[in-house]
Formats: C-alpha cells, sequence, structure tokens
C-alpha cells in the first residue's frame, strides 16, 4: 500500500512538471491557427485551379462537338458532290438515264492473206461485225449481229451485208432462257463463238466449214436449260436448208432471206463445261427434206461431238461432224463427215508484250460438190495477242493431199489480223 | 347463254401462270448485293469508302487495262474482313460481282449480276470456288492461275481482273 501511495505521487508529480504554461499554450495555438490558414488557402487555390480545369473541359468539349458536327456536314457536302459527279458521268452527261445506258456496241473484224504455191495469192478483208444489244429490263434483251463479208457489196461485188443474229433472249429463270427470232445454231465449237482472237489458224477450220456450214443460222424458238452441275440443253425449232438434189450442204443455206419455210427442222445440244477450262458437246439436226423447193426428198441427219479443254498454258480441241442424207441424190453425197483434232499452248511473254501461242491441226474430211472431195490436211501455226482483243496469226498448210485446194499446190501460207472489241 | 365459266378458269391460270413466271424470272440479278454484303460478315460491317486517289487511279488502270469509273469505292469492313461489290464488262456487257477478302487472301467471288449471251457457267460455284483462297503477289497477279470456261473467255478475263483489283483495294483499305 505504501508502495502504491509512493509511486502515485512520482507519476503525478512527473505529468505536473510537463505541462505547458498558458503561454507555451498560446504559442502552439497560433502555431496551429497559422496551419490551418495555410492549408485553407491551399484547398481555395486547388478548388479555383479544379474549377478553371472544369470550365476549360467544358470549352473544349463544347469546341469538338462542333468540329464533328462541321465534320459530319462537310462529309456530307462531299458525299452530295460526289454522288452528283458520279451520276452526271454515268448519265453520259447528258443529266439524265435514257436508252443508252441500256444498249452495248460490240464487234470484230479479220483481214486473211492467202498465198498458195501455184495459184494467185488472195488479201480480204473477210469479215468486219458489229454486234449491237439492248436490254429492255432486267430479263428480256435484244441480240443482234450486223456483218460486212469480203469490204463491198452490191451488184457484181464479192461481198454481202448480212443479218447473222436478231433475237429475243427471255431469262424466264436463272436456269431457262428462251431466243426467239433469227440466231446462230447450236452445233460445233465455232458457229456460235467465231471472234477472231478466240481461235487458232487464220481461216476457219474447213470441218466448221464444209461439213457444219459455219457461220450457219436460222430463225426460229430456242430454249435453253441450264444446271448448276455444268450441263446445258438447248432444243430449238427453226426454218432449215434448202439445199439442191446435188447435195451440197453449205449451198443450201437460206441465210432467212424469204427463205422457203415449207419443212421445218428441229436441232439440239447436249453441252458439259462443269469442270474449268473443259467443254464437252454433242449436238443433232434433223430435216424431213433439205431440198423444199426441189420434187426431191433429201432427209438431212447431222450429228456432232466436241471437246475443247484449257488447262494452263496447253489446250486441245477436237470435233467430228456428219452428215447423213438420205433421198434422191447421189450415192457419193449421201455421207459427209470430217474431223479435226488440234493441241495448241499458249504462254504469256509479259504484261506489256502479251501472249503467244503454237499450234498443230491434223484434218480429215470429205464433202460433196459436184463429186465427193476427199481432204486430209495438216497444218501449223501461231498466234500472238499484244492484248487480249488483237490477234495477229500465220499459218502454213500441207494442201498436198486436198481435193478442195485442188490445183493450189502443196502448200498454202496464210496472214491475218483481227479484233474484237 | 354462253359458259363463262371456263374461261373464267383459263384466265384465272394464265394469271397464276404469269404471276409465278413474273417471280420466278426475278430478272437477272443473282444476289443482291445487299444480300451478298449481309451474307458476308458474321456481325453488322462499317460501311465505307476508299477514295480513287492519283494512286489508286494507276493501279486500277493497271490491273483493268482502263480506268475504273467513279470517284471512290465503296466497302464494307468488319475486322481484316472486307466485302466489295465491283463492275467490269465481260464481252459487251457489265458484270457486277461480288469479293470478300480477310487478311489479304480472297474468301469468296460471286457473280452477283450477269448480262452477257455467253458464258452463264461463270456464276456457278464449279468456276467461282476456284478463287478461294487466292492472293496478290508483287506484280499485282493471281498468286494461282484460273482455267477458263470455254466460250466464256472474256468474261473469265474480266472477273480475274476484279478479284486483282477488289484484293489490291484490301491492301490499300487495310494497310
Amino acid at each position: 500500500m505504501r508502495l502504491l501511495l509512493a509511486g502515485g505521487l512520482l507519476l503525478g508529480g512527473t505529468l505536473l512538471a510537463e505541462t505547458p504554461s498558458p503561454e507555451e499554450m498560446w504559442a502552439i495555438i497560433q502555431q496551429q491557427q497559422a496551419e490551418i490558414e495555410r492549408l485553407r488557402s491551399l484547398v481555395e487555390e486547388s478548388q479555383g485551379e479544379a474549377t478553371a480545369a472544369r470550365g476549360a473541359a467544358e470549352e473544349a468539349q463544347l469546341a469538338a462537338t462542333e468540329a464533328r458536327t462541321e465534320s459530319r456536314q462537310v462529309q456530307a457536302r462531299v458525299e452530295a458532290t460526289a454522288l452528283a459527279v458520279e451520276e452526271m458521268g454515268e448519265s453520259s452527261g447528258a443529266g439524265q438515264v435514257g436508252w443508252w445506258d441500256r444498249t452495248s456496241i460490240g464487234g470484230y473484224g479479220e483481214l486473211h492473206a492467202n498465198f498458195y504455191e501455184d495459184a494467185s495469192d488472195a488479201i480480204d478483208f473477210h469479215r468486219f461485225v458489229i454486234f449491237l444489244n439492248h436490254q429492255y429490263n432486267d430479263w428480256i434483251g435484244l441480240y443482234s449481229e450486223l456483218e460486212v463479208e469480203h469490204s463491198i457489196a452490191g451488184d457484181g461485188q464479192n461481198g454481202e451485208v448480212e443479218l447473222e443474229q436478231a433475237f429475243i433472249r427471255m431469262d424466264w429463270t436463272d436456269r431457262f432462257s428462251t431466243d426467239a427470232g433469227l440466231f446462230l445454231m447450236p452445233v460445233g465449237i465455232l458457229n456460235e463463238i467465231h471472234e477472231p482472237n478466240t481461235f487458232f489458224g487464220v481461216e476457219r477450220n474447213n470441218i466448221e466449214s464444209r461439213i457444219i456450214p459455219s457461220t450457219w443460222w436460222e430463225a426460229g424458238v430456242k430454249g435453253t436449260w441450264r444446271f448448276g452441275n455444268g450441263i446445258a440443253v438447248d432444243g430449238a425449232v427453226t426454218s432449215g436448208l434448202d439445199m439442191s438434189p446435188a447435195g451440197v450442204i453449205r449451198g443450201g443455206r437460206q441465210k432467212v432471206s424469204e427463205a422457203i419455210n415449207d419443212v421445218p427442222a428441229y436441232s439440239g445440244r447436249i453441252r458439259y463445261t462443269g469442270i474449268p477450262g473443259l467443254e464437252v458437246a454433242f449436238s443433232a439436226f434433223y430435216q424431213d427434206d433439205m431440198a423444199q423447193s426441189d420434187p426431191a426428198d433429201i432427209q438431212g441427219l447431222l450429228t456432232t461431238a466436241h471437246v475443247d479443254y484449257r488447262k494452263g498454258g496447253f489446250g486441245i480441241r477436237a470435233l467430228y461432224a456428219r452428215w447423213d442424207l438420205d433421198g434422191t441424190l447421189s450415192a457419193d453425197a449421201e455421207e459427209q463427215f470430217g474431223y479435226y483434232l488440234e493441241p495448241s499452248y499458249r504462254w504469256t511473254i509479259d504484261d506489256f508484250f502479251g501472249d503467244i501461242g503454237v499450234y498443230f491441226r491434223y484434218s480429215n474430211y470429205e464433202y460433196f460438190s459436184s463429186r465427193l472431195l476427199e481432204n486430209e490436211i495438216y497444218e501449223i501455226g501461231l498466234n500472238y495477242w499484244p492484248v487480249e482483243m488483237v490477234v495477229f496469226k500465220a499459218d502454213l498448210q500441207d494442201i498436198s493431199q486436198s481435193d478442195q485446194y485442188g490445183s493450189k499446190g502443196d502448200f498454202a501460207f496464210n496472214l491475218g489480223v483481227g479484233y474484237q472489241f | 347463254m354462253i359458259n363463262f365459266r371456263p374461261v373464267r378458269i383459263l384466265v384465272s391460270l394464265a394469271a397464276v401462270s404469269l404471276g409465278c413466271l413474273s417471280e420466278l424470272a426475278a430478272d437477272q440479278v443473282l444476289l443482291a448485293p445487299e444480300d451478298f454484303i449481309r451474307q458476308s460478315f458474321a456481325e453488322e460491317p462499317e460501311s465505307k469508302v476508299i477514295w480513287l486517289d492519283r494512286e489508286l487511279k494507276e493501279a486500277a488502270n493497271e490491273i483493268l487495262g482502263h480506268g475504273y469509273k467513279g470517284l471512290r469505292i465503296r466497302y464494307w469492313q468488319s475486322g481484316d474482313r472486307t466485302a466489295w461489290v465491283l463492275d467490269e464488262i465481260g464481252k459487251v456487257k457489265p458484270i457486277t460481282a461480288g469479293f470478300v477478302v480477310d487478311d489479304g487472301v480472297l474468301q469468296e467471288m460471286r457473280v452477283l449480276v450477269y448480262r452477257e449471251s455467253h458464258g452463264w457457267e461463270v456464276r456457278y460455284p464449279f468456276f467461282t470456288r476456284q478463287f478461294k483462297g487466292r492472293t496478290l503477289d508483287e506484280k499485282k497477279q493471281l498468286d494461282e492461275e484460273i482455267d477458263g470456261i470455254s466460250g466464256a473467255t472474256l468474261s473469265v478475263n474480266a472477273l480475274v481482273r476484279l478479284s486483282r483489283l477488289a484484293l489490291y483495294l484490301h491492301q490499300k483499305a487495310l494497310p
């Protein structure tokens, strides 16, 4: 107990000794007040700065909004100007859309020079062709082709002006269409596609000239069914040939010029193109009487088959065509046929100079013209395409075993230039 | 008295047939461009334009062999994927085709509108699938050759040119 009392007195004495005096207390209070004042001024200063920063931010935001609005307005004005300029360009500068926007023009032409060993050389602007197409709406269109052959037409002239196509195509569905009017017959390779830059050789091959009488067109109606697997089927009812009992097929073309139309012709084709680069096709043409204006009756059936394949630079074309005629005509004319085989290779020189291609063709054909003419021709040649649509051609033919060329010698050399646009 | 019922039936049948035909015809637009764009992206793409400045005009001229009409070309973008709808003359008429490019690789080529009289094959997958995976080399050519269609060389070449242009534009839009 005494010990506790002594401890309490000691502690009490120490505390009493450390208590500041009122003066010291006043000094401390003064110091603290000064510190509070300093802190307050600092806080007020910061608040002022924050307010100023907020104001600046708001001003910047406003400026940004205004800039965005202005940018949108400029963008809209640019858009409107661009649209107006583009529309002006599209409407040919006339300020409105017209029939010319749905009308297209194209064409092709070819000049040939033929040099024979034992016959006069010749030069001929063989074909000058204009396509004129018009689209009435999204599914009805007109396709036409007008041709001047051999440069000049008229009485006593070599040439002709010919309407080779003029038909209305109606795309009833994306897989079925009809052609009504005057159209190219769906046979062979060249009869429908014969622009000079699409085939080798200066002149068209003789099988698709003497057996298939290209260019061959008739008037009528054709339906085409196309399938997604690459098969297409054509069926047509048309005007037909009117040949003499002499049996010359090519001479039977009436060219739909006030043509006799007593006996219709039926034709059909099935074509497969389901593998890119490949075309395989079979076609048939039948006419119950191919000598319509003659008392003689001649039934005619043409059958053809061809393969056209290109993979990379390598290409091959092979075609067989055959007429079987029955009736009042020479026995030698009853069977007329021909075939050719044409391997080729094409490569690009460079972007500037274009492409070059070489080919070899073996042709064998028999056709009737006063008598049966038998032919076996070997030829080599090259095509040069400086651009896709222009071609220069040269070929050399061994015609020593050809009745068609008869006394013209053993060799023929041909040069040509052709174009398409 | 004339019985009009058969006439009415015939007229009705003709009307229905014509209606069906007009619906079947549905014009030569194989796929509307807006549908092509919708099908080409998983999410809504952003519609943009690329202006044909001097550099792009020169490149278009080099690829197509002629200038591309207009001042700019519209395209759609989502991430690294872009879609383009471009026109080019085949034989004598324009072909409209759609292209989807993802990170510099052609994912799809679709013929949207075809107007030529020949060469219908170019619209079908057995032909168009060749374009998938194609890229552009330094000479602005496709890295692999496209096999053509007999009788449709010009249409095929037009689509090859447009594919090159789409790949080039993609490069410029996504540098």
